[in-house]
């Protein structure tokens, strides 16, 4: 027989979801975005927006990975496009491009996450996230992005 | 008339002569649509010859409507008057 659920069980869950969830503002707060720049890029005859910048380890602690939202967003503020990607020391964790790629593709992600240098304490590591033409919506159309730190490790 | 009416009429002139007579740039009715306009439209825009105008034309048909104006800086003939342009251009 199934003993009765204490009838507290929603408030350790609404706490539980709390602790969760500052903790990652936390990490979050622990990187910065210091720079970024949206430009329309040609290569290899294909047409990419690519949205550049530095990330910055605000803490006092190396960090493995930095991850990033990028949305392209219409002239009402509602994301059309949305993509992930990492700092360029992690780049292995995301699409990943160049030679060696599919190697740590493959990985388990432990041995992926050794591979990975960290950022120092106070370091700046650059980020490139981009988005195929073919991929976006023609309409309604982008006007600009929004970009934000989803995930600090 | 009361004062305060003469005054409302008097910046009611001021703003209708000064729409007429201060450049403020090209209203959105006025701008030239690139993902619409032929290579003798275009070629109505400051700087923009024939083969600029051909290369407007050609990205668009190799690339896809423009989805932002800022994708002309990647057409190499277009890039040197981008800034010149950008204003009188709009993509729809």
């Amino acid at each position: 027989m199934m003993a009765p659920r204490s009838p507290g069980w929603p408030i350790a869950l609404l706490v539980c979801l709390a602790l969760a969830f500052g903790a990652r503002v936390a990490r979050a707060e622990s990187a910065a975005i210091v720079e970024q720049h949206g430009q329309w890029e040609m290569s290899y005859g294909a047409v990419y927006y690519r949205v550049f910048g530095y990330v910055e380890n605000k803490s006092s602690k190396p960090i493995r990975y930095v991850k990033l939202q990028l949305d392209l967003v219409d002239a009402n503020g509602k994301a059309v496009y949305s993509t992930v990607g990492y700092n360029q020391k992690a780049e292995a964790l995301g699409t990943v491009e160049g030679e060696g790629a599919e190697t740590l593709k493959k990985a388990p992600p432990a041995e992926m996450m050794k591979k990975i240098e960290p950022i120092k304490p106070g370091e700046k590591d650059l980020f490139r996230i981009g988005v195929s033409k073919d991929d976006i919506p023609k309409k309604p159309k982008f006007k600009t992005y929004q970009l934000k730190i989803v995930e600090v490790k | 008339m009361t004062r305060i009416g003469k005054s409302v009429i008097g910046l009611a002139l001021m703003c209708l002569l000064g729409a007429a007579v201060i450049p403020s740039g090209a209203r959105a009715a006025d701008k030239v649509n690139i993902n619409t306009a032929s290579e003798q439209e275009l070629m109505k825009l400051p700087d923009v010859n024939e083969a600029r105008a051909k290369g407007i034309v050609g990205y668009r048909k190799s690339n896809g409507e423009f989805i932002q104006v800022d994708e002309l800086e990647l057409i190499p003939q277009v890039k040197p008057i981008y800034n010149k342009i950008k204003d009188l251009v709009v993509v729809e």
